[in-house]
């Protein structure tokens, strides 16, 4: 289908606003990821830490929506995104679908602990919702639910099974200690070996954190990126950052999609920070 | 097939890919305005292997960005990209590129000639079109530097053929010394003063011994295009208007340098967008 300049701008002056907004922020710390799930309370729903493996929606408590139906024979895509920050917080937002998510992992439980997070499934859309069939796409997080695991780094061995099919495959990634255990803090693990991952099997800490805390495996797929250069001057509805269509990429929003913010924060955010913003989707 | 048109890219825009940068800080001691080469940087991608021989890497080649050729004609272009640059000192500019050509092992205690052998004037992998301009105005040449070599600043004679053909003309440029002409991943570039354009680069000859051997090549690259977050800490999202919506061509070896305003090359973090069409 070809997209027309026309077809776009009447696209876009009908608009359909989805509101999202946490206060307080996600515990902010310099240069780290931080989830907007379980901080969801300012204008989305609150988010719940999950336990066993699930595929969230956009009806699932945390998730930005319901999404709006569009017309049929259309699609739904990212118009723009603007938002703003509180106090004197400078940083990105990322809006990601969230795909998989898992809880109740513990902190001070030394070897393994079964995960079975699975997004090779189809279950609400997911066949669509991960993207490219090698799920290169797919971005695997430990997520941090309370505040927090221990103050001691621990390695943990993530043991998954390869975008290709090969289960078994391990990869590692500290958690704990400063920058790494706070309530909604993201630590990325990167596969080995240039590899994609389909599903995570179960992960094994090498020794304790120190700290039983509650983390988990999420799955997400990037949708678009929004930064702010300025701190707040008094009060973020001053200084609010917009990404029109070219920085969007109009990506596509898929039925069911779970959507979130994941923050990073150029300076560590106090308690008081908050974010307020509104995705624009469009159909095309 | 390309993109000739404001609607053919909105067309393609929904339907590219995204792919994750996350590599770790190539050199804690980078310099300003120097460019560093996160090529063996751990991360996504993956880390590369530092090279032996002259070969012409491609997107299969471990390090590089894993896009697909597109199928039936359609064409590959950088439509957006987000980076973020990690360190309380660093502001950089963090480029994309085409990694052409390169070559590894060589030695900064040798005293005469090394043998290098990098020719981008063939036409595998797709070379034929990834360089650029015929006249070779779109290869950019560097020393890349692998492991730290040596302190001691000492000349380097480079022995090349320039784009017209004519071999074994020289140029001789400085290694060591510093840590944006001796640190792990320095990118030092060879310009010929006299205008000429690099084909083939044959040899090179230390004068003197640098110090220490450690492990330094050869790298041909295109630049593609480039964002600059405007503080450490912070990041920038650059859309296709920005970009120059650069042309990927097929098998390019997509990789990451940096061009520091700071000390210290940084975290980088982000994505950068591909669409086909």
């Amino acid at each position: 289908m070809t997209i027309t300049v026309a077809q776009l701008q009447r696209a876009l002056s009908k608009a359909y606003f989805l509101p999202f907004g946490h206060n307080p922020d996600f515990n902010g710390t310099t240069n780290r990821f931080s989830s907007g799930w379980i901080y969801s309370t300012l204008v989305t729903t609150q988010g719940v830490a999950p336990t066993t493996a699930a595929i969230p929606t956009d009806a699932t408590t945390g998730a930005m929506g319901p999404l709006p139906v569009p017309t049929t024979g259309k699609t739904l895509h990212v118009g723009a995104v603007h938002c703003g920050f509180t106090s004197n917080d400078v940083g990105s937002v990322a809006m990601h679908d969230r795909l998989g998510h898992m809880g109740g992992l513990n902190g001070t439980t030394v070897g393994d602990q079964t995960v079975n997070l699975d997004i090779s499934v189809a279950t609400s859309n997911l066949a669509n919702r991960r993207g490219a069939s090698d799920y290169s796409d797919v971005q695997w997080w430990v997520e941090m639910y309370t505040n927090g695991v221990g103050a001691t780094p621990q390695v943990l061995t993530v043991t998954y099974t390869s975008g290709a099919g090969t289960p078994g495959q391990t990869t590692t990634v500290t958690i704990g200690g400063t920058g790494f255990r706070t309530q909604s803090r993201m630590i990325q693990i990167i596969p080995a070996n240039g590899d994609t991952i389909s599903i995570v099997e179960k992960v094994a800490l090498a020794g304790s954190t120190g700290t039983a805390g509650n983390f988990g495996i999420t799955a997400t797929r990037f949708i678009c990126y929004l930064t702010q250069q300025q701190s707040a001057i008094g009060n973020y509805l001053f200084t609010r950052t917009m990404m029109h269509w070219s920085s969007t990429g109009l990506e596509r929003i898929h039925d069911s999609a779970c959507l979130m913010q994941v923050h990073q924060p150029s300076n560590n955010s106090s308690s008081s920070t908050g974010i307020k913003g509104v995705l624009h989707l469009i159909e095309l | 097939m390309t993109i000739s048109s404001l609607e053919g890219l909105l067309t393609a825009m929904p339907g590219g890919r995204s792919f994750r940068i996350i590599k770790a800080e190539i050199n804690t001691q980078a310099q300003s305005l120097k460019r560093f080469s996160y090529w063996t940087s751990a991360g996504a991608p993956m880390a590369g292997v530092a090279p032996t021989t002259a070969v012409i890497p491609t997107n299969a080649t471990a390090g590089a960005f894993p896009f697909t050729n597109p199928a039936g004609g359609a064409a590959t272009y950088i439509a957006r990209s987000n980076i973020w640059i990690a360190g309380a000192q660093t502001i950089a500019e963090a480029e994309i590129i085409d990694r052409l050509a390169h070559m590894g092992g060589l030695n900064a205690t040798t005293i005469g000639d090394q043998t290098v052998n990098v020719d981008v004037t063939g036409s595998s992998n797709n070379l034929a079109s990834r360089r650029g301009a015929t006249d070779y105005s779109d290869v950019s040449w560097y020393i890349e530097i692998y492991t730290q070599i040596g302190a001691s600043s000492r000349v380097l004679t480079v022995t090349y053929t320039d784009s017209l053909g004519n071999p074994n003309l020289t140029h001789t440029m400085n290694i060591g010394g510093s840590q944006a002409t001796f640190g792990a991943g320095a990118l030092i570039p060879i310009v010929p003063t006299n205008g000429n354009r690099i084909s083939i680069i044959q040899k090179v000859s230390l004068a003197i011994s640098t110090g220490t051997a450690g492990n330094f090549g050869i790298t041909a690259v295109r630049h593609l295009c480039a964002m600059h977050p405007p503080s450490g800490n912070t990041g920038c999202e650059f859309d296709w208007s920005k970009l120059g919506l650069p042309r990927v061509h097929d098998s390019a070896c997509l990789g990451i340098i940096s061009w520091g305003s700071g000390f210290g090359a940084g975290i980088l973090y982000g994505t950068i967008r591909l669409v086909q069409a």
